[in-house]
Formats: C-alpha cells, sequence, structure tokens
C-alpha cells in the first residue's frame, strides 16, 4: 500500500469515526433544544392561564385558532396530593376544529387557589412540525456529514499526494541507482527541510559509497595483478635450483611439494583476478561456441587424470548447442563442474550430463548428504579442509552465470548432486 | 480503542440526558431557599401560594412561584428576587427602592407599577398603560417608552 493511502485512509477512518459521533452528538442536542423551546412555550402559556384564573380575569378561548390548546377542570383534594404536580408527556389529542387526531406535547399542571379548590391545567400544542422538523434536520445532518467526509477524504489525498512527490521522485532515482555505473546526482527541487536532508544524506551517501567502490576494485585488481610476477619467478628460481643443484633426493621432494603449493596460490590468484574482472563488468570478447565440444574435451581429460576412481560417464545431447560467450569464461564455467563432479565423486560412481537447448545439468554421484545451498556459491566457502580446492570455483561459475544471466541451481536427490545452468536464449541448431 | 469508544459512547448519551433535562419540577413552599421564603413573607404576608415550581437546566437554575391572587414571582437559585408580576394587582410599594419611588411619585403619579424586572444594567418597571422605564441600580432613569 502507498504511503500516502495508507495515511489517507487511516485519517479517512478516524474522521468517519469523530464525525459520526459529532454528528449524533449535534443531532440529539438540537433535537433537545427544540423540545426545550416548546416546553418553554407551553410553560409560559400555563403560567399566563393560572395568573388569570387566580386573579378572576376572563381567560381566553380554549380553542383560539391558534395551535395551542389547553383545558381546565376541578380535581379533588386526594388527586391533587397523589398525583405529580407537572407532567409533560407525548400523547395523542383530538381537535375538535379539524376533526382529527393529531400527536401533541401535552404540560399537565396542578394548582390551587385560596378556596381550598383544587384544579388541572392541560396546556397542549401538536408536535407534527416538531416531527417534520427533526426529519429535516437528520436528513441534513446526514447530507452535510457525507458531504463533509468525502469533501476532506479527497482534500486529504490530494495534499498527501502531493507534499508526497519528492519521496517518489527519491525512490525512482533510488530504483534506478547502479553501483559502478554512471548515475545522474539526485538534484533538489523542493522546499521541505526534510526532503532535503533525505535528498543531501543520499548524494552524500552514495558518492561515498561509489567511490570505496571503485577504491576496492582497483585494490583487489591491483594486488591480484601484482602477485602473478613474483609467484611465477618463484616458481622459475625453484625450477633453476632442482635442475642445477646437487641435492638429495629429500631436498627434491620437499622442493617440488612447495612448487606445487605455488602452482595452488597461483591458480587462486588468477580466480581472483578473473572474479574481480567479472565483477567490476570488464567487456570479454564474445563468440559462439559449440558447447558439446567442449563437454567432450573436458571429460575426456579429466577421465584420463581420474581413471583410478572408475566412474561411468554418460553425456546425453539432443544436438549441438551453441551459446554466444567468451570462450574462457565458458571453459572456466564447464572446467569447474567438470571437474568437481570428478573431485567429489565416490569410487565406481556415475556421472550424468545432459544438455539440451534449455538447460545444461551436471550431476554426479558423491556424499549421501545434501550440500548447502546458500552457502556453496560463496567465495572461500569449503566443504571439507581439502589443501587443492580453492573455494572460488563455484563462486566463479556463479559470477559468470550472472554476468550472462543464465539461472544457476543446485540440487541433491538420492545421493546424486546436480548442478543446473539454464541458458535463457538458448540457441539451437 | 475499545474503552475510548465507550466513553464517548456514554458522553453522548449523557448529553442527550442533559439535553432533555431541561425542564420544571414541582416544589412545595417550605421547600424554596431560605432568601426566597423571606421575601415572600415580608412583601406577600397574606396571600397564599397557589403554584411553585424549580427550573432545572443540569443544575437548579431558578424558582417561581404564582400566588392565589394571580400574581407571580421569580427567584434566582439562591433565592434572591429576579422578577415581580403582579400584572392584577400592583407591586407592594415598599419593595420599590426609595428613589426611584419619589421619581414615579413626582411623574407619573397616576401609573401603579404592575411588573418589575432586575437587568444587567439595573431594574426594570412596567407601569399600567404600557410604560417601560430602565433605571440604573443607583436609581437614575437610563431609558423610556410609552
Amino acid at each position: 500500500m502507498k504511503l500516502f493511502l495508507h495515511i489517507s485512509t487511516r485519517v479517512c477512518i478516524a474522521l468517519f469515526l469523530l464525525f459520526s459521533i459529532w454528528g449524533s452528538i449535534f443531532y440529539y442536542v438540537i433535537i433537545g433544544e427544540i423540545i426545550d423551546e416548546m416546553d418553554d412555550s407551553l410553560e409560559n402559556y400555563s403560567e399566563m392561564i393560572i395568573m388569570r384564573k387566580m386573579a378572576g380575569e376572563e381567560l381566553p378561548q380554549s380553542d383560539n385558532g391558534s395551535n395551542n390548546y389547553y383545558y381546565i377542570r376541578d380535581i379533588s383534594q386526594l388527586a391533587y396530593e397523589s398525583q405529580p404536580h407537572i407532567v409533560y408527556a407525548d400523547t395523542l389529542i383530538y381537535i375538535e376544529e379539524r376533526e382529527e387526531t393529531d400527536p401533541a406535547r401535552i404540560l399537565t399542571t396542578l394548582f390551587k387557589d385560596g378556596e381550598g379548590g383544587y384544579f388541572e391545567l392541560n396546556v397542549a400544542t401538536p408536535s407534527i412540525e416538531r416531527d417534520d422538523l427533526q426529519r429535516s434536520i437528520l436528513v441534513w445532518i446526514i447530507v452535510l456529514y457525507l458531504t463533509m467526509v468525502v469533501l476532506i477524504t479527497g482534500m486529504n489525498l490530494w495534499i498527501i499526494y502531493n507534499s508526497m512527490k519528492p519521496l517518489y521522485r527519491f525512490l525512482h532515482w533510488l530504483d534506478q541507482f547502479t553501483l559502478g555505473k554512471q548515475n545522474r546526482p539526485l538534484t533538489t527541487n523542493t522546499s521541505v527541510t526534510e526532503f532535503r536532508r533525505l535528498y543531501d544524506s543520499a548524494n552524500r551517501n552514495t558518492a561515498r559509497m561509489e567511490q570505496m567502490y571503485q577504491l576496492q576494485k582497483l585494490f583487489i585488481g591491483n594486488a591480484a595483478h601484482e602477485l602473478q610476477t613474483p609467484l611465477a619467478v618463484a616458481q622459475n628460481r625453484l625450477m633453476l635450483l632442482m635442475e642445477n643443484g646437487n641435492l638429495n633426493e629429500e631436498q627434491m621432494v620437499e622442493i617440488g611439494r612447495t612448487c606445487e603449493t605455488l602452482q595452488q596460490m597461483t591458480r587462486l590468484n588468477k580466480t581472483l583476478l578473473l572474479l574481480s574482472k567479472i565483477e567490476n563488468g570488464q567487456q570479454f570478447e564474445l563468440s559462439t561456441i559449440v558447447i558439446n565440444n567442449i563437454i567432450e574435451e573436458l571429460c575426456d581429460t579429466f577421465d584420463e587424470i581420474y581413471a583410478t576412481k572408475e566412474i561411468t560417464l554418460s553425456i546425453e545431447a539432443d544436438s549441438l548447442i551453441r551459446v554466444t560467450m567468451n570462450e574462457s569464461l565458458c571453459r572456466s564455467l564447464l572446467v569447474n563442474f567438470i571437474k568437481n563432479s570428478y573431485v567429489h565423486n565416490v569410487h565406481n560412481g556415475q556421472i550424468i550430463i545432459i544438455l539440451n537447448s534449455s538447460y545444461l545439468r551436471i550431476s554426479n554421484s558423491g556424499k549421501q548428504q545434501a550440500l548447502r545451498s546458500d552457502k556453496i556459491f560463496q567465495p572461500f566457502y569449503k566443504e571439507n579442509t581439502s589443501e587443492r580446492s580453492t573455494g572460488l570455483g563455484l563462486a566463479l561459475c556463479q559470477a559468470i552465470c550472472k554476468m550472462y544471466n543464465y539461472q544457476l541451481e543446485y540440487s541433491y536427490e538420492q545421493g546424486i548432486h546436480s548442478f543446473t545452468v539454464v541458458w535463457k536464449e538458448p540457441l539451437l541448431l | 480503542m475499545k474503552p475510548m469508544m465507550y466513553t464517548m459512547l456514554a458522553a453522548l448519551f449523557l448529553n442527550v440526558q442533559i439535553a432533555f433535562a431541561d425542564k420544571d419540577f414541582p416544589v412545595k413552599p417550605e421547600e424554596l431557599p431560605i432568601k426566597a421564603k423571606e421575601f415572600i413573607t415580608t412583601y406577600f404576608p397574606k396571600t397564599a401560594i397557589s403554584f411553585s415550581k424549580k427550573e432545572v437546566e443540569v443544575v437548579v437554575t431558578g424558582y417561581e412561584v404564582i400566588f392565589t391572587d394571580g400574581n407571580k414571582i421569580e427567584f434566582e437559585r439562591d433565592g434572591a428576587w429576579k422578577e415581580v408580576n403582579c400584572r392584577y394587582s400592583e407591586v407592594p410599594t415598599n419593595l420599590v427602592p426609595v428613589k426611584i419611588a419619589t421619581y414615579l411619585k413626582e411623574y407619573m403619579p397616576n401609573h401603579k407599577v404592575l411588573k418589575m424586572e432586575k437587568k444587567k444594567k439595573g431594574l426594570k418597571l412596567k407601569l399600567k398603560g404600557g410604560i417601560d422605564l430602565l433605571f440604573s441600580t443607583e436609581g437614575t432613569l437610563l431609558k423610556m417608552n410609552d
């Protein structure tokens, strides 16, 4: 839900509640006031009649053509003492002149004169007008209420949406921002302090991020590059020593081992350099490669190397699959997968390579336990602490797949580990 | 949220109650405030009370007494008189302030005082013959219409 809708909804609910309460209170107060006014006029009328009666003046005509109406009757002392002296009531009264029964408000007052006479005075006024008034007030309050709610809701939506515009602009800018690419700076075009601060800090932070990123890229690239030469030199010197020196067997073995370690280091360094190049977005030369050939060639090589493991290999290829990739990257990708499937295999195990227009799947038997799919693609993650493994192979594979928008998946089922590369745009011949 | 709603509903109904509570209630003559009872025995000693009531607007706002001779007195809630209406006889002469009484004797000797009413500015008198006079609390004439 968008922020401005979220805020508006809340405001609306609050308004709805508040207005409902306000409306009902207003309605009841108004109605109360109307009834009060009516009662007041009845009270005055009643007083006037009592005063006249007491003073012995002539009483007004009972039905004087106005809406007010009264009658006086004598009552017993008992009735006077047992009944309440002032009673307000809503009843129906029969109006002779109009010959109809109408709802009316009646005020009954009991009073006495000086000579022991007791009287009951009823004054009444029809409440039809009051009911009409009540109804129209109710209608108008509802109309006013709905209009207010609609207007205020609309106003709120409009105001909040317009006030939030800089935020949406910021989010849009953030979406387009990619580290390491050319980014337009966020221009400040708002006078709202909070948004200015947001914009400022966004600009500052992205600039710093950018700078750090560049520095880091440069450092990794340089470090790996600068290590290449010393490593090669060291290896060469050891070779020379082995060829020229008068060394005994033991020393020769030791130097051989050191050379191997150095080779391992060179491999690590090369992978790191490649990884850094890929992640720096360096452009690699593209060519159309027939994958089948490379796979067969690699399988032959590794089959010989790991002949002692006696692994059964089967390649199921539909047809010749061509992909547009950099050749050496493609080779690294396949080498890593195929080598892994040999290295981590068991004796008398099997490798199944399925290649078709939509994906390449390399499955091999191995440990009876699934690998941690969230960790294996991380650089320097190793399941076993083998010296020959760099821990960078799968990380490199993932970097390559990401670069070419291929989907890389790992699955495990009953002792078979499978790595699948899904070509998004397969080129079929 | 819920307790708040209940409070609001309660307030609503209370409000309605208050709105409808603006009514008159009968009151026995002996239940009137002492000040009012003293006033009646001082200025209207002979006449009997026909009808007395109190006006209630949330709290008592005033009292009203009608005598059997048709005179009417309105009292404040503390029992001080507010209006004396003797439409069918005459306001007791000892109730009219001396300064006003002298003025009346001098200029309008033939007009009886029918009604006397306390106003914000002073005293309003209604004389027989439809003359309305407004005196300040000091007793000087402020307004007259006849």
